[in-house]
């Protein structure tokens, strides 16, 4: 066998795999030569380590919020410098906070999820949640006038009076169709002429991490997907806006660091729902 | 699959900063530098969040290096004047004189021998490496052993001289 390589003794104490490590560890343990070259390496990566590894501490080390809140204010390196720094870190608007992260999210929520409501729905009219992949649609109106207004409508089978206003193109009709065929609620949705996109921005508590925000982006959308059976007690309507709703916390999220949602559907085209706003 | 950034801070931040600090040897321009790291990534979205990271904090680093080295000089003045009540003097000084000799010596190696150096240390792995330097994965063990000698023997040279 041959000598082991400085390469490949450096590969095998990094842990990566230039060499199989049996055949290093063996070829170690017979060649001396290597043994010796195999402990100096060590020792060098050991004061390499020591001399290159300490940073200096600072006793306010930055936080994961700070990041959020400097994307908020979208400053530039230059601007946060010095005295100004603990001005623009200083105590976080936490709901700002979260629509930022939020929009870090929105990526994906963009990606999984499209929101096709009447722009001049009134309020308790339904909106549902689409995720393109699973094809699923569930309704997000659970007031007493939607209830009122799905049982009109299901006993009937006319669609809602602001679908009717709706030209649909061909392709959003056939994703409709697809949609209230999944979600047993055949014509209590019509696609607008736009596609309309899903933003979400939500208040938390203190202390709320980005973690905890994330997974209840995520959970809001499989509870929309899921359909409102799964959430018992959840309320969700139009605020002011016509195209805006807002959503208390769901479920296992009430109690915890989000205290509630907000959704707001825009035509995509308008706005694509991955940037921060 | 959504990026949870907040993970990604807590796995890579520090690492990002200490890579960032061996280049603009000044801790306040360095937590600067990831967090602009951090806000560009939060828009972008990129798929390999820690390499684009990391791609991003060197470039960073790299156009803010004349502006980092006149913050080192500020704030080593004012480290220089908290720490001079509490800390031992010949202590402080002793530290001063290390970090100078580190930054000499990694002054000495080859931009990518030191590149490769400190991404390692920073605990970036072959790969990562490679797809920084453009070298090749297999010769990344190469070059972080011929750079951690040189850096060893330039770092003796600088204490004995």
């Amino acid at each position: 066998m041959t000598h082991i390589t400085d390469g490949e003794l450096e590969a095998f104490l990094d842990g990566e795999t230039l060499r199989s490590r049996v055949d290093v560890e063996g070829h170690v343990r017979d060649c001396q030569d290597c043994r010796r070259r195999l402990a100096e390496a060590r020792e060098r990566r050991r004061e390499t380590a020591d001399l290159l590894g300490g940073v200096p501490r600072r006793a306010d080390p930055i936080g994961f919020q700070d990041v959020l809140n400097r994307a908020r204010t979208g400053g530039g390196t230059a601007e946060i410098r010095g005295s100004t720094r603990s001005r623009r870190f200083g105590p976080l608007p936490l709901a700002w906070a979260a629509t930022i992260l939020v929009s870090a999210g929105a990526g994906w929520f963009a990606r999984q999820a499209v929101v096709r409501a009447p722009v001049e729905a009134p309020e308790g009219y339904l909106l549902r949640v689409q995720t393109p992949e699973e094809g699923r649609v569930s309704e997000l109106d659970r007031t007493a006038a939607g209830a009122e207004r799905r049982r009109v409508e299901s006993e009937s089978g006319a669609p809602p009076p602001a679908a009717e206003k709706v030209v649909a193109k061909s392709r959003e009709r056939e994703e409709a169709g697809a949609a209230d065929a999944a979600s047993g609620h055949p014509g209590q949705m019509r696609a607008e002429e736009a596609p309309m996109c899903l933003r979400i921005t939500f208040e938390a508590r203190r202390g709320a991490t980005m973690a905890d925000l994330l997974a209840g982006a995520r959970e809001l959308l499989s509870d929309t997907a899921s359909g409102p059976a799964a959430r018992p007690g959840v309320d969700h309507r139009f605020g002011e806006a016509p195209t805006e709703l807002r959503l208390p916390v769901p479920g296992r999220l009430a109690g915890g660091p989000v205290s509630f949602w907000r959704l707001q559907a825009r035509p995509c085209e308008a706005d694509p729902g991955a940037t921060v706003p | 699959m959504a990026v949870n950034w907040a993970e990604v801070y807590e796995e890579t931040a520090e690492d990002l900063v200490r890579f960032v600090y061996r280049k603009v040897w000044d801790l306040d321009a360095a937590r600067d530098l990831v967090q602009e790291a951090f806000v560009r990534a939060l828009s972008e979205e990129p798929k390999n969040p820690r390499a684009w990271l990391f791609a991003v904090a060197r470039n960073l680093a790299r156009d803010e290096a004349k502006k980092a080295i006149r913050r080192r000089k500020r704030e080593e003045i004012l480290a220089g004047s908290e720490s001079s009540s509490a800390a031992d003097p010949v202590e402080r000084l002793e530290g001063e004189r290390r970090a100078t000799r580190v930054r000499r010596a990694l002054g000495t190696l080859s931009s990518r021998d030191r590149e490769a150096l400190l991404l390692r240390e920073s605990g970036l792995g072959y790969e990562e490496i490679a797809a920084h330097t453009g070298l090749s994965a297999g010769s990344v063990g190469t070059t972080l052993s011929r750079a951690r000698q040189r850096f060893l023997r330039a770092y003796e040279a600088l204490e004995d001289s």
